[in-house]
């Protein structure tokens, strides 16, 4: 009732006051705690901001390093095949060169038979042939064949 | 002997003394090894060539007829080949022995299921005896054995194990080895004879050496697919100043050519023998026992040139 009559005019009672008061203090309170967790979370965020940058750096450098080993790695393999390549040709040259051999040694072998068959041949040429005295004067050569 | 033997001593000589003191040793030599293989009770037969014998002297085959054992007369058959043979058939004129062309004459002869080229002067160890009577042999294998040489000026005139086994009287040698067991292979190839006949015996294209001859044909056997073993108990042979070992240190170089011609490619050139090989077209002649005589014909002698039967090993499938 007496708190109706005061609020007619425009009044309250110092026990609502007090009350008011205080929770306007108290929700101060919460406020400026509320501003200090925003603060924190803000510095938590930058620095989250300045980490991630960071790892995005690293990965950045990360990646560009694996694309240069890659390309190393490309270039060893593209080194590995031409070695590969040289080595099949050095060994089909050894075989080329081993069959070679082989026909030369054969054919010198050969040329052993025919020199061998010729000086045989001379040889009894020369038993068999008897040239008569007068040859050396003979002058065409259709005169000294032998007979 | 009307069975065929098991072994075929497959020998060549000539009856001009060739090689210093050939004769005795010849015959003392044949004599110990037939006693030997008769003591191990295997069928033997020795199959010699008189290689173009010079006139005006006995011949070897009559001369070993009477020098041997009367019980082993009958083993032995004596081929002697005409001499215009060597001529007919060298290409090196300074060439005075054509010797393997001679040992294929033997081969192409032999009746022995097993054939063993082997030389005038080599003898059989104990232990060779033991493994030639052991019936192990096997076919398509060529058979060879570590010489071991006896010191020169040793007391040879009697022959008896001791003697040879003992190893204050040997000359060290190196051992033959895989794949080919090559070394001095000329004094022990053994082989059986229808693959001695497939392989159509000893290089008769290039008839211009002596040396190599027996190395060429143990790369022509590998290059045919036959297989090459060492047999295990050794040969002996007596050194003396007419073999090779001894005498290519002392002989010019003349005399060198002359007994056993240049050095050619023998390690890496091998042959093809004519089908005609061994002069089997050879007329043939009974002397008297035991000795047959080749007489000369044209028609056995092979062309002086043939070029393509000289070949690379592998190029060409074994004959036969």
């Amino acid at each position: 009732m007496a708190s109706g009559l005061l609020g007619l005019f425009g009044l309250t009672r110092a026990a609502h006051l007090q009350a008011a008061t205080e929770r306007i203090k108290t929700l101060k309170e919460h406020a400026a705690d509320a501003k200090q967790r925003i603060d924190a979370a803000r510095q938590d965020a930058t620095r989250w901001k300045q980490q991630a940058a960071e790892a995005n750096d690293r990965v950045t450098a990360a990646t560009r390093d694996v694309a240069r080993w890659k390309g190393k790695d490309a270039g060893h393999l593209d080194e590995l095949a031409t070695f590969r390549d040289k080595l099949d040709r050095l060994k089909q040259a050894e075989q080329i060169i081993a069959l070679t051999r082989g026909h030369l040694l054969a054919m010198e072998t050969k040329l052993d038979v025919l020199e061998g068959a010729i000086t045989v041949l001379d040889r009894r040429t020369r038993n068999g042939v008897e040239y008569p005295a007068e040859a050396s004067t003979v002058t065409t050569p259709a005169a000294t064949k032998p007979t | 002997m009307s069975a065929s033997p098991y072994l075929s001593l497959v020998l060549t000589g000539r009856n001009d003394d060739y090689g210093g003191s050939f004769v005795s040793r010849f015959f003392r030599v044949l004599a110990f090894n037939l006693e030997l293989l008769a003591e191990r009770q295997l069928s033997t037969e020795v199959v010699l060539v008189e290689w173009c014998p010079s006139s005006g002297r006995p011949l070897l085959g009559e001369r070993l007829r009477d020098a041997l054992p009367a019980r082993f007369r009958e083993q032995v058959t004596t081929y002697v080949v005409d001499n215009r043979y060597q001529d007919a058939m060298s290409l090196n004129p300074q060439l005075e022995y054509l010797e393997f062309v001679a040992k294929n004459v033997g081969i192409r002869r032999a009746t022995g299921q097993y054939l063993l080229t082997t030389n005038t002067d080599l003898i059989l160890s104990a232990a060779m005896g033991r493994a030639l009577a052991s019936d192990t042999l096997q076919p398509r294998c060529v058979y060879r054995a570590n010489r071991i040489d006896l010191k020169l000026g040793i007391d040879d005139s009697t022959l008896h194990h001791e003697l040879l086994e003992n190893p204050d009287n040997h000359v060290p040698r190196p051992p033959i080895a895989p794949p080919l067991y090559a070394g001095a292979a000329g004094d022990f190839t053994l082989l059986d004879q229808e693959t001695f006949h497939q392989l159509r015996g000893f290089n008769e294209i290039y008839r211009m050496v002596r040396i190599g001859v027996d190395h060429n044909f143990l790369v022509k056997a590998q290059s045919s697919g036959v297989t090459i073993a060492d047999i295990g108990p050794p040969i002996y042979h007596v050194a003396h100043l007419a073999s090779y070992q001894t005498s290519k240190h002392i002989a010019s170089q003349d005399q060198a050519h002359r007994r056993w011609g240049r050095v050619w490619h023998n390690h890496d050139v091998i042959y093809d023998n004519r089908e005609d090989w061994g002069l089997r077209d050879a007329p043939i002649e009974r002397l008297s026992d035991g000795i047959w005589k080749l007489g000369f014909d044209w028609r056995a002698v092979p062309p002086l040139v043939d070029l393509h039967r000289i070949v690379l090993p592998g190029m060409t499938p074994p004959n036969g």
